[in-house]
């Protein structure tokens, strides 16, 4: 471990983060998370993003704008040769990394390093030479081959110029030497296959713009399958618009229109020319169409047919008529029909008799006598509106009536005189029981709005009195607090159902019979 | 017997700057051998205070710390703040492990249950919120809604939970026998606790009183006078014994009074300048109060032998 002063420090140093900021500050979400150029709009990895802004908001170089360069000749100063060029036009931001024209340090050409197949290689080839030749060289050396020539058949100079240029090797016009005939030369060396790095960023099946253009004809569709169906351009529409029409790209004149007039008539001229070409041909027996009718483009799909079933050899077919039970019955039917319900028309006795029963000596169930009333119940006008106990059971309401007015008689074990001796004795005293309930919940309309409305008589000049119903159950037991009558005024106890993970991490059992289980906290 | 108590708990042994700006809430752990501070600086201290020594510093609430309550084997810690989050700490290491995001508003306050497997917080949003600490769930696994204005204390024995509320009410929620016992004081409650057999509730109200409550049926059964609140939460305590309540004050002191007999004792004087006198915590094993007022925590009572060879002051 040095010491720190060999190290040198490259970047700026992060700033201390005190602790309340660390916990101050919240995340932010990746969506938020954008990034943004200099004047602060939204970058998009150096994507073109729409309009040529050019730094300044379609001005360039300043906020003033773009001031061209003024012309100024005197006869002194004759003036110069202006040379214009594109790089005048733009600003800093052009010549970013992200712009058009970004400045970049380059070597030049002469101190580019080697690449491969390039001078340079060969020369690195030459470093290492092989100490004595191989034995193949030898041989060749022997049978009249020197390096440089190529191997093969000696051939004459026609012949090498010829295979020159199908080589496609680029060779200056000379002048054909007027050789003797018979002078054969060895045939060129093949030359090493050299593989030329990718010095560019372009796709694969890349093509600029090198396709010709024309305004008549509709632009040939450079389609590769391949690609996916990318579409747009990376010129004029910017990254975060979407798709715009194409405007800077070829243009045909089939969008345009040579006459004037409007949709519908052209589409009426497009229809007549249609009719009149289908006349044309049906006149000449081409089209077996009908009038007024065209051919159609696609053709019908068949119906399929499917065969009927295969009737078996022996089949005899039986039809009979179908029967309703709406239409007489023969006798016969009738007859039949009587004989086998009989066994559901014997009474218990008959039953008992056929069965082969001993008869049994019972005394019939001693009846309570009933009581009598000693007077007629009139059922009493029952306001009873929405309040309808028993509205499926127009007796029982009938006998809760009766009820009620037995109630204000208070004679109401008198009930048991009105109920039908059919009810058994749980039922009658249930139904008692539900007359009871019924009264207590439904007091007729007289009663409760009595509750509500006070006469001016009994009001002595405060306005407690009304609101005393209304905030019962809330203020006594604050009133008896504050009278510190603690107990049962104040208590309340009301059930309450923990979850069942609280439970369990009380461990402590579930009250109300595991009612937690299907619990919803709010 | 409740005089000599007294007298034991009237010498102040040490006196602790907390340097914590305001001093909320002062507890004691599980076992009595160390406190927790939670001050208005947004921080959690935990000391030795027989020995007078900073343990450690948690940082890491947006706002003031709230209260704080340790878990039963000291490995963790709860706080809560008024920037509306519960986090349980690792008292050893330092960092916050959990983050509770749930609450409205301030959390008031806020307890471990018996195993400290359960959160339990009450918050000024009117809402006691409990929050399971051994799953990976984040929400509240139950919320408790019944009262209609801020939960201003909370208490947690073995199968019941007992929160104190402004609304003037205090309830007690028994998980056993699934109710939900509801007592009208009438009054706002700052604090409630049970007194050690669990037979009594001591709550303490806005109107300057401390009041007896029974749980079986609900009655009064004393009432304490003498200090005064003003509008500030104070905290009661059954001393050790269980047989004195203490009960802070806004001026400066912490009364003591006979449970029985409802008589002044004594007060245990934290500053003469009236202050109120927020927190206090009885040590679970011995015979110590812990009291906070204003920046610093004064301890009373007896110290352990070993302690008072060590202490310097």
């Amino acid at each position: 471990m040095g010491t720190t002063e060999a190290y040198t420090f490259y970047g700026t140093q992060l700033e201390e983060l005190t602790e309340d900021e660390l916990w101050a500050k919240k995340p932010v979400p990746v969506e938020e998370q954008v990034a943004t150029d200099k004047q602060g709009r939204r970058r998009f990895h150096g994507a073109f993003t729409g309009g040529f802004s050019a730094g300044y908001f379609n001005t360039v170089g300043s906020e003033e704008g773009w001031t061209p360069a003024t012309f100024r000749s005197t006869r002194a100063e004759k003036e110069a040769k202006r040379q214009q060029r594109p790089e005048d036009f733009m600003d800093d931001e052009d010549q970013e990394v992200f712009g058009i024209a970004p400045k970049v340090l380059r070597a030049r050409q002469e101190y580019k390093k080697a690449t491969i197949g390039g001078h340079g290689a060969t020369s690195l080839e030459g470093l290492l030479r092989p100490v004595r030749d191989t034995v193949g060289v030898l041989l060749l050396r022997r049978m009249g081959w020197r390096p440089g020539q190529g191997v093969g058949p000696r051939q004459t100079a026609a012949e090498k110029r010829r295979r020159r240029q199908v080589a496609g090797r680029a060779e200056e016009e000379e002048e054909p030497e007027d050789d003797l005939e018979g002078v054969t030369f060895a045939p060129d060396d093949l030359t090493a296959l050299t593989v030329a790095p990718k010095t560019n960023t372009y796709g694969m099946g890349y093509v600029g713009l090198a396709t010709p253009f024309s305004l008549f004809e509709p632009p040939k569709p450079v389609m590769n399958a391949a690609v996916g169906g990318v579409r747009g351009q990376a010129f004029g529409v910017g990254a975060f618009e979407r798709e715009d029409d194409d405007i800077y790209a070829a243009d045909d004149m089939s969008r345009y229109d040579f006459f004037l007039e409007s949709s519908n008539e052209s589409r009426k001229r497009r229809n007549d020319e249609k009719r009149a070409e289908f006349e044309k041909k049906r006149r000449h027996g081409e089209s077996k169409c009908l009038e007024n009718f065209a051919e159609a483009k696609e053709k019908m799909a068949t119906a399929t047919f499917y065969p009927p079933p295969q009737v078996p050899k022996h089949f005899v077919p039986k039809h009979g008529v179908r029967q309703t039970r709406f239409s007489e019955q023969k006798p016969q039917v009738a007859q039949k029909l009587a004989e086998r319900r009989g066994r559901h028309d014997l009474s218990a006795e008959q039953r008992g008799v056929l069965v082969g029963e001993v008869e049994r000596k019972t005394e019939s169930l001693v009846r309570k006598p009933v009581p009598v009333l000693d007077f007629e119940v009139v059922p009493a006008e029952l306001q009873l509106g929405q309040f309808n106990p028993f509205s499926n059971n127009p007796e029982k309401l009938k006998r809760y009536q009766q009820y009620l007015t037995l109630k204000k008689m208070k004679q109401t074990d008198k009930l048991v005189c009105l109920q039908p001796p059919e009810l058994t004795e749980w039922e009658k005293s249930r139904e008692l029981n539900e007359f009871e309930q019924a009264a207590e919940l439904f007091r007729p309309l007289a009663a409760q709005i009595s509750d509500r409305f006070v006469s001016a008589s009994t009001l002595v000049g405060s306005d407690e009195t009304p609101t005393q119903t209304e905030q019962s159950p809330v203020e006594e037991s604050v009133k008896a607090a504050k009278l510190k009558m603690f107990g049962k005024m104040t208590r309340d106890i009301a059930p309450w159902q923990p979850c069942a993970l609280l439970c369990k991490r009380f461990n402590v059992p579930e009250p109300n019979s595991g009612a937690g289980r299907h619990f919803e906290f709010d | 017997m409740a005089a000599e108590i007294v007298e034991a708990l009237s010498s102040c042994i040490r006196t602790i700057d907390c340097k914590q700006g305001a001093v909320r809430a002062v507890r004691f752990n599980a076992d009595g051998s160390y406190c927790l501070t939670c001050g208005s600086d947004r921080k959690i201290k935990l000391w030795n205070p027989n020995k007078n020594l900073l343990l450690k510093t948690y940082p890491g609430h947006g706002k003031e710390a709230m209260d704080v309550a340790g878990s039963c084997d000291s490995a963790k810690l709860v706080s809560c703040g008024a920037d509306k989050m519960v986090i349980i700490w690792d008292v050893a290491t330092g960092q916050s492990l959990r983050r509770y995001r749930g609450h409205a508003t301030v959390v008031s306050c806020v307890r471990f249950n018996e195993d400290s497997s359960v959160v339990i917080s009450g918050s000024h949003d009117n809402s006691v919120r409990i929050w399971d600490t051994r799953s990976n769930i984040y929400d509240p696994i139950q919320i408790l809604n019944d009262a209609k204005d801020s939960i201003t204390s909370i208490q947690v024995t073995e199968n019941k939970i007992l929160t104190g509320s402004v609304d003037g009410k205090i309830r007690e929620y028994d998980l056993r026998a699934g109710q939900l016992t509801t007592d009208t004081l009438g009054e706002a409650t700052t604090s409630v606790t049970y007194t050690r057999d669990g037979q009594c509730v001591l709550a303490s109200c806005a109107d300057a009183s401390v009041r007896l409550i029974d749980t079986t049926a609900g009655e009064l059964l004393n009432e304490f006078r003498g200090h005064t609140t003003k509008d500030y939460c104070v905290e009661t305590a059954t001393g050790p014994g269980d047989s004195t309540i203490l009960c802070g004050s806004s001026d400066g002191c912490v009364w003591i009074w006979e449970l029985v007999t409802g008589n002044v004792l004594g007060k245990l004087t934290h500053s003469s300048l009236p202050t109120v006198v927020p927190s206090l915590s009885i040590n679970p094993s011995a015979n110590q109060v812990l009291t906070a007022s204003e920046g610093c925590i004064k301890l009373w009572g007896e110290m352990s032998p070993e302690d008072i060879l060590i202490c310097d002051d």
